[in-house]
This record gives structure tokens, C-alpha cells and sequence, in this order.
């Protein structure tokens, strides 16, 4: 491939462009996230419009192409993509507050999610996304009037630096832009690179510079320009960005009332991770209360070894720490997929240190973590999700519960915490029916009072206790104040198991589901206001 | 000790005789034995205080949807009952059903003294907050659907006047060809 007649520093412009085109792609869900989420409907709503706007920006690229100084045109598109790229992190709060007002619960927000971060994602980055989708079209024909040649070849040599530069862009962006420079700093740093070959496209021309220089002026402008995420409830004791989210904790009330949540992403009225200063049950409406049952339920003695899969800040091991039976010795093990959230609940949340007696598995997968783990558990709690409201497909299917199932000791137990509207929520119908299939036993789901989530328990040998059944009460102990609420009738069910699953690793539409629980809580609530 | 035993019993078994449906769905819970108050405050022929007594239990339970339902039904029978509407209410502002407590406070105030008014101010105030909250979501949501068609409007006629512009050229480049030729 004969790169000559000065083409080769056309196609680094190229390469340099198509990596700004993946900055924006990647970065923008991050961008999008504090207000809608990375759920798979922004993803979609994101590359959607990237795509759109890229198909626009060849053919409007085709247009410029035909004129007769495709090079001057190149360093006006480039200049352009330069500013709107560098300026997207402080047009985000104002574009994105249009669409997704404060104080909307998450039960109300399904249909902004997926609306809102269209409309958002159009205006913010189709801009950039026209422009730089405008280079490929000139770069070929300036190759193809300097060389003389075929457009093929022209065409050929463009695509290939355009797309390994694409490929730098997206692992320079996951795994270098984003953890070291933030979401500012990426933005930046891709307008940056684009004003300059703006500039240098000019003076190249020997033409007028100023286009560069404004484009120039312009993204430095930007590094002043003041960004925001809507703020919290309570007040901000920090804020990162990982490879995964925004991450925050935000603390509340003040002494023995205080309590801190990490939340993630959108928030919304939801939190990841919970911590207050003693351990021990949370106040009712948590959730973790409800998974320091089977400890009591066993009539656990010596020691209780716990595997937590979605382990956030630790919440599951400290309200069990506090609430196990006396004498008895808890033995936990976490895996989060996220260690920026690991390393903020070792500052704020106290998790404790590694030991042998607490191993934390940060950056593992859950079903990874499981595989990787020896020995037997004798509880393992699933609280593995993403974007505020998804169960990943991978943690709930037939065949990953089979796996669990595989791990826990005889009579051990699987507590699954299903964020669910009701007992008939599809979601939880689904993942319990799953669980039951895997465990050849029903599944016992309880409505966890005054919240919207429910707790499926699992037994590895036999049927969960129900209410009524001689081993379900507990004479004693703090978690023994937990069972009367949830024993009246339509409170509790036994879920069984299902042919086929309802959801397997080949088949899985958790996410469909999920929407459908959302729409439906709408709906409860739309008719109640109809009232 | 068995005297006072004896006593204690005594002195118990006319109350427990003379208890009420709803009285004893009352005392049970406060014992946390909310299945058997509800069972009890079900069997309520009175069917103001069968309502009254499901949403004590149930509300008390951590069963807000379900004890909203309840008093609702109430409400039905005695539209007008201070206990109930107020305690819906609050129910409807848990469950983020601005509109309904609205609605229920407004029915409340009409028939309450100025402190009562004084009190419910608050509950008020946040049930506007969450009818202010759902109006901001409906626009919030007409106005992503009004940019996005606006875009659509947009790249429409940009279209459409590009093809009568290029079909304008094409006849002015005939008409220049037939002219020189």
C-alpha cells in the first residue's frame, strides 16, 4: 500500500479522528449516566444516534467532497467536531435536565429513561458526530486527487487508518481516558487533538488559520465551563468515576441516626450500599435485614460461611455481623465487579480489611468469583446489579443457579434480593421460578415491608420454611421481629419450579422484563392518581 | 403469685369479652401478631371499622399498597371519615401518589378547624410536590418527544430541499449545455 504525496499525515488526521469518534461514542453513556443510566436502552438510544448522525455526516462529507478544496473543508469539520466534542461535559447538566426533572422516582422515570436519553443523545451528540463523520468521505478524495489513483484504493487506506484508530479510541478510552483524565479530561483531551489538526490542516493550506485557532480557543474555553450531576440528597462526601459509573456517597441524619448510601449512576431514589454506625439489622425497609434469616432458620453453631455476589460496600457482611446467633462465627466472602467501590467502602462505609476471614474479591465477576472460590458456603447472597434496577442475564439464569446450588453446603441456602413491584412482578416470577428449577424445590418469596423489594430464599436439600411451618418461627434473637409482618398470606409465596426455565444463559429477557415490571408499578400508580 | 395471677386474669377476661373487632386488631398488632389481626379486624360486620382495622394492620405490616387499598374501600362506605382519609393520605404520599393525597387532604381540610389545617400543611405541601414532580415528568417527556420529531421535521425538509435544489441544478446545467451546444 503506497502511501505517498504527502497522504500519510492525512491518515494519521484520519486515525486521530476516528479515535475521537469512539471517545464520544464510549464516554457518552458516561456522560448521560448521573441523569438516565448505562442501561441497555441508553446504550442503544447512544449508538443509535451516533450512528445516525455518522451516516449523516458521510453523506453531507460526500457533498463537501465534490466541491473543489475538500482539504479547506476538512479543517472546518474538523474544527468543528473539536469545539462540540470539548464542550460536551458542561452542556450535559443543562441538556439532560430538560429531560429527566429532579425528584422523579425510579417507579416513573422507565419512559424518560428510554426518551429522555434519546432526545439528549441527539442534541448533544450528533453535532459532534455529523463533523467527524464528514472526514472520512474528504480524506478519500483528497487521497484519491493526490495520488492519482482508484477511489477503491483511496477508500481502502482511509477505512484502515479510520478504523485502527477507531480501535485506539476504544480501548484508550475504557482503560486509559476515562479511570486517569475523568470524563472532563476525556472530552477535553479529544477536542484538544482535533483543534490542533484542525490547525495544522489550515496551516498545511496556507490558508486562514483562524478556523484552527477558534476551534482552539474554543476547547480551552470549555476547560472553564463549570459541570455538573444532579445533586444528591444529602450531602456529598465523595464522588468517582470508575470504569464502570459514578460512584458517590452520600451521607444523612446525624448521630445514631446518621447513616451513608452509595449510590451509583442515575440514583434516582435508589442506593447500592447502606451503612450506619453500628453494625447489625438496618432500620426496617432494608432488605439486607432479610438475608440474616437462614442463619437462624439452620440453627447455625461455630461457624457461618457466607459467599455475598454483588457485594457493593459490604452492607450483607455488617448487618449479618451484628445479627448472627451467639457464638456463632461469620466466615464472608464478597465479590464486586467494581473496585472503585470496594476502595470507597474501605474509607467511608468500613468494610473491613482483607483477612481470612473477610475476602474481598474486587474487579471479579460475580460467576467468575463463584467458580473461583473452593469450599462450600453455607449461605450465598445474590445482590448483583447493574444500573440501579438490572439484574445482569449471566446471574440469572438456570444454569447459573445450577452453579450456586453447586456451592453451597448441605441444607445451605441461596437468598436472592429481586427488586420487585409485588409477588406477581414479572421479574420476580421469573428469577425465582429459575432459582426453584435449578434448586428442584420452590422458591420462598417474601414482600420485605415498607420497600419494593422481595427476598427469594433456597434451600440446597428440601423447600424453604413457610409460615405456619414448625421450624419457621424464631423464639428469639433480633431477626425474630422480622417474620410477623411477613406472614400475612399475601405477603409470601412458594414459587416452583418451571419447564423450561424461564431463563436461561441461551435465552434471557431479563431486560424485557425488567421494563415491563417498571411500566406496570406506572401503571399501579397512574390508576390510584385516577382516583 | 397465683393470686395475683388470679387477679390479672380477672381483670383481663371482661375487657377481652367486650373487645371490639377492630379493638382487638389493635391490641394484636401492637403485639406484632398482625395475622390474626387481620384475620380479626376482617371479621368486622361494620364495614367502616373492617377497613379502619385492615389498614392499621396492614400499614403497621410494612404492607403500604395493600393498606391503601383497604382504605380506599373505607372511603367508599364513609367518604367523609377523618381517620381514614388522612391516613390514606399519608399512604398515597408513601407510595408517591401525589394527585390521590391531594385529592384526600383537600376532602380532609374542607371539614377540619383552622389548627387541624394548621397541622395537615405540610402533608399538603408534599403532596403538590409530588402532583408538581409528575406534571414536570409529563413535560419532560413531551419535550424529549417534541425534539426528537423536531429533529426528524429538520433532516425532512433538509432532504426534501436538497433533491428540489439538485433537481434545479440539473435542469440549469441542461439548459446552459443545450444553450452552448
Amino acid at each position: 500500500m503506497g502511501v505517498g504525496s504527502g497522504s500519510a499525515g492525512l491518515l494519521w488526521l484520519v486515525a486521530v479522528a476516528g479515535a475521537g469518534t469512539m471517545v464520544v461514542e464510549l464516554a457518552a453513556v458516561r456522560l448521560l449516566a448521573p441523569w438516565f443510566g448505562s442501561s441497555q436502552a441508553v446504550w442503544t438510544n447512544v449508538i443509535g444516534v451516533v450512528l445516525f448522525a455518522l451516516a449523516l455526516g458521510y453523506f453531507l462529507g460526500s457533498k463537501l467532497a465534490a466541491r473543489p478544496q475538500p482539504l479547506a473543508a476538512l479543517g472546518w469539520v474538523l474544527a468543528f467536531g473539536a469545539a462540540s466534542t470539548a464542550w460536551l461535559p458542561a452542556l450535559a447538566a443543562p441538556v439532560a435536565d430538560l429531560f429527566m426533572p429532579a425528584g422523579v422516582t425510579l417507579d416513573r422515570a422507565a419512559e424518560l429513561f428510554v426518551w429522555g436519553s434519546l432526545a439528549s443523545a441527539a442534541l448533544l451528540f450528533a453535532p459532534a458526530a455529523v463533523a467527524l463523520g464528514c472526514v472520512g468521505p474528504l480524506a478519500v478524495e483528497i487521497v484519491a486527487r493526490r495520488s492519482g489513483g482508484h477511489a477503491g484504493s483511496a477508500g481502502g487506506k482511509v477505512l484502515c487508518a479510520s478504523t485502527l484508530g477507531s480501535l485506539a479510541g476504544t480501548f484508550g478510552t475504557t482503560h486509559f481516558a476515562l479511570p486517569g483524565l475523568g470524563l472532563k479530561g476525556t472530552f477535553l483531551l479529544a477536542g484538544v487533538c482535533l483543534g490542533v489538526l484542525s490547525l495544522i490542516s489550515f496551516v498545511f493550506q496556507r490558508r486562514a488559520t483562524w478556523p484552527g485557532i477558534g476551534a482552539l480557543v474554543c476547547v480551552v474555553l470549555s476547560f472553564a465551563a463549570a459541570t455538573r450531576t444532579p445533586s444528591p440528597t444529602g450531602t456529598l462526601l465523595a464522588e468517582v468515576q470508575s470504569a464502570y459509573q459514578t460512584v458517590r456517597v452520600v451521607e444523612t441524619g446525624a448521630g445514631a441516626e446518621r447513616m451513608r448510601q452509595l449510590q451509583v449512576n442515575e440514583g434516582l431514589d435508589s442506593f447500592q450500599s447502606v451503612w450506619q454506625p453500628e453494625s447489625g439489622l438496618l432500620p426496617v425497609g432494608y432488605y439486607y435485614n432479610y438475608f440474616c434469616l437462614p442463619p437462624w432458620w439452620s440453627g447455625a453453631q461455630g461457624t457461618w460461611r457466607v459467599m455475598v455476589l454483588g457485594l457493593g460496600a459490604g452492607t450483607s457482611w455488617r448487618v449479618l455481623e451484628g445479627s448472627l446467633p451467639a457464638g456463632v462465627r461469620l466466615v464472608a466472602t464478597g465479590a464486586e465487579i467494581d473496585p472503585a467501590v470496594i476502595d470507597l467502602a474501605r474509607e467511608f462505609l468500613e468494610l473491613a480489611p482483607q483477612s481470612p476471614e473477610r475476602q474481598t474479591l474486587a474487579g471479579w465477576d460475580a460467576r467468575a468469583a463463584l467458580r473461583a472460590m473452593q469450599g462450600q458456603f453455607d449461605e450465598i447472597i445474590l445482590d448483583t446489579y447493574a444500573n440501579q434496577m438490572e439484574m445482569p442475564a449471566h446471574l440469572c439464569s438456570v444454569e447459573f443457579f445450577r452453579e450456586v446450588r453447586g456451592r453451597l453446603a448441605p441444607g445451605g441456602w441461596l437468598a436472592i434480593n429481586i427488586g420487585g413491584f409485588s409477588l406477581n412482578d414479572p421479574v420476580v416470577q421469573a428469577v425465582a421460578a429459575t432459582a426453584a428449577t435449578a434448586f428442584q424445590s420452590a422458591a420462598l418469596c417474601v414482600r420485605v415491608p415498607f420497600s419494593r423489594n422481595v427476598v427469594a430464599y433456597l434451600k440446597a436439600n428440601g423447600t424453604p420454611f413457610v409460615p405456619g411451618d414448625s421450624g419457621w418461627s424464631l423464639a428469639e434473637g433480633p431477626v425474630a421481629k422480622l417474620l410477623p409482618p411477613v406472614e400475612i398470606s399475601s405477603r409470601w409465596a412458594l414459587i416452583h419450579p418451571a419447564t423450561p426455565a424461564p431463563l436461561s444463559d441461551d435465552r434471557n429477557p431479563i431486560e424485557r422484563l425488567q421494563a415491563q415490571s417498571i411500566l406496570l408499578a406506572a401503571q399501579a400508580c397512574a390508576e390510584r392518581e385516577e382516583r | 403469685m397465683t393470686a395475683a395471677l388470679c387477679i390479672l386474669v380477672l381483670a383481663w377476661l371482661p375487657q377481652a369479652a367486650s373487645e371490639t373487632p377492630l379493638q382487638g386488631a389493635v391490641r394484636l398488632t401492637a403485639e406484632e401478631r398482625f395475622v390474626e389481626a387481620l384475620k380479626l379486624a376482617r371479621t368486622d360486620d361494620d364495614a367502616l371499622f373492617r377497613a379502619q382495622g385492615e389498614l392499621f394492620v396492614l400499614q403497621r405490616a410494612g404492607a403500604l399498597d395493600e393498606a391503601l387499598s383497604a382504605g380506599l374501600r373505607g372511603l367508599e362506605v364513609a367518604p367523609k371519615d377523618p381517620w381514614l382519609l388522612e391516613r390514606c393520605a399519608n399512604l398515597a404520599l408513601s407510595l408517591g401518589s401525589g394527585g390521590l393525597a391531594q385529592g384526600l387532604l383537600d376532602e380532609l381540610v374542607q371539614s377540619v378547624g383552622p389548627l387541624e389545617q394548621e397541622r395537615l400543611a405540610p402533608l399538603l405541601t408534599a403532596a403538590r410536590g409530588l402532583v408538581q414532580g409528575r406534571q414536570a415528568k409529563t413535560a419532560a417527556l413531551a419535550r424529549a418527544r417534541a425534539v426528537l420529531l423536531g429533529i426528524a421535521a429538520l433532516l425532512a425538509l433538509a432532504a426534501l430541499l436538497g433533491r428540489v435544489f439538485a433537481g434545479r441544478a440539473l435542469t440549469l446545467r441542461r439548459q446552459r449545455a443545450a444553450a452552448r451546444g
